[in-house]
């Protein structure tokens, strides 16, 4: 993934850096009754320098090849965070994760943002296989991967976070080969 | 030393379970050498297991896992010989998740070894480490493995596909799964 990479007229991702962790940090800070329900973390995420470390070890991950998370800036404005994590060379395979602020919900940011990072997995890390993990009640995390064409593979018991309890986790993923077939009848 | 180590189990008037040590080295390695063949297909580390040196690396490598509460690996004894291992790997404490993996030598197969030493570690991890989950994590066509789960009650939960690893290459990995409750349930009807 470039530094920074424009997605369309509206959508740019850039590598999250220590000078975004103020304007992710308020974008939490606003969201934080919604977003809490299947993210964990945003209860420990209390102040900018909680933001600040989140962003210096996704940094590390990077410089390991490991994953990286970039911000989703839509027209100008932080609206979420999009990132690849647990990257394994021998599999071959990557894991993406993400979430998006209430109000930018409902125009396709994260569809659009989703297919970019795949078609960059496969293309250009050459990875064989991308795999999505949602909460089962988590039907807009959920659309994601079912609209991209991804393939539904199990439920795994109890392994996803919901508002303080555990439910089932739904792996969804899809196959490089896969991949460059749906690209080829969009 | 946390009790999870200290795990150690007689499972039939033959068979122990012991934690692993780097003394298991030599006899591991040698069953290893004459069980290659048979081990390789399915067990990715067999390939790079050239040595007893690369055993002891082994070895130590699941006992640095019990110091970080990641796991731990015992050697099966049967009879007094070295058998194969099974142990507890990536426990994840967020959901209280452990997978169970084991190993056996080929003529050690078919007495039911695994089976009872699953059945052991599954009444560990859910009495005294009060884990939520158990899962095993195995090959599609890896039938004798997969009878394990099977015969103990585990729930398919799903194959992700081209995951697992096969003579070098990968393919899908079937998930099963086992939760507290179900295991207690499962036990206690067992002794009735």
């Amino acid at each position: 993934m470039m530094f920074a990479q424009r997605i369309d007229d509206e959508i740019k991702l850039r590598i999250f850096d220590e000078r975004h962790a103020a304007e992710s940090f308020a974008l939490v800070d606003s969201n934080r009754e919604y977003l809490r329900e299947y993210m964990p973390w945003v209860d420990d995420t209390r102040f900018d320098e909680d933001t600040r470390a989140f962003i210096r070890r996704s940094r590390a991950d990077m410089a390991n090849e490991n994953g990286f998370a970039a911000g989703i800036w839509y027209r100008g404005n932080l609206a979420g965070t999009i990132g690849v994590n647990s990257i394994n060379r021998f599999n071959r395979k990557a894991e993406i994760g993400y979430w998006l602020g209430e109000e930018f919900q409902g125009k396709g940011i994260m569809t659009r943002c989703c297919r970019a990072v795949v078609t960059y997995l496969f293309d250009d890390q050459q990875l064989e296989k991308v795999e999505i993990h949602a909460a089962e009640t988590n039907v807009r995390s959920r659309a994601i991967p079912m609209r991209l064409g991804f393939v539904e593979e199990g439920t795994l018991r109890m392994l996803a976070y919901h508002d303080g309890k555990r439910e089932g986790l739904v792996v969804y993923g899809m196959l490089a080969s896969e991949w460059r077939a749906l690209q080829g009848q969009r | 030393m946390t009790g999870q180590a200290m795990f150690h189990a007689r499972i039939d008037d033959r068979t122990e379970l012991r934690p692993a040590e780097e003394e298991d080295a030599e006899a591991a390695f040698s069953l290893v050498e004459r069980d290659r063949d048979h081990l390789r297909e399915y067990l990715q580390w067999v390939e790079g297991c050239r040595s007893i040196v690369d055993m002891l690396a082994l070895i130590q490598y699941a006992r640095a896992q019990v110091e970080v509460l990641n796991g731990f690996t015992c050697s099966i004894w049967h009879e007094g010989r070295f058998a194969g291992a099974v142990g507890l790997n990536s426990v994840n404490w967020q959901f209280r998740c452990a997978e169970i993996g084991y190993w056996l030598g080929e003529e050690f197969e078919g007495k039911g070894i695994v089976t009872r030493a699953c059945r052991a570690l599954l009444n560990h991890v859910f009495d005294e480490m009060w884990l939520a989950k158990a899962e095993i994590h195995v090959g599609v066509t890896n039938t004798r493995s997969r009878a394990i789960p099977e015969r103990l009650g585990f729930v398919e939960e799903g194959t992700l596909r081209l995951k697992a690893y096969h003579n070098g290459e990968t393919e899908d990995l079937v998930v099963y799964g086992i939760l507290a409750d179900e295991w207690r349930a499962l036990s206690h009807r067992s002794h009735e």
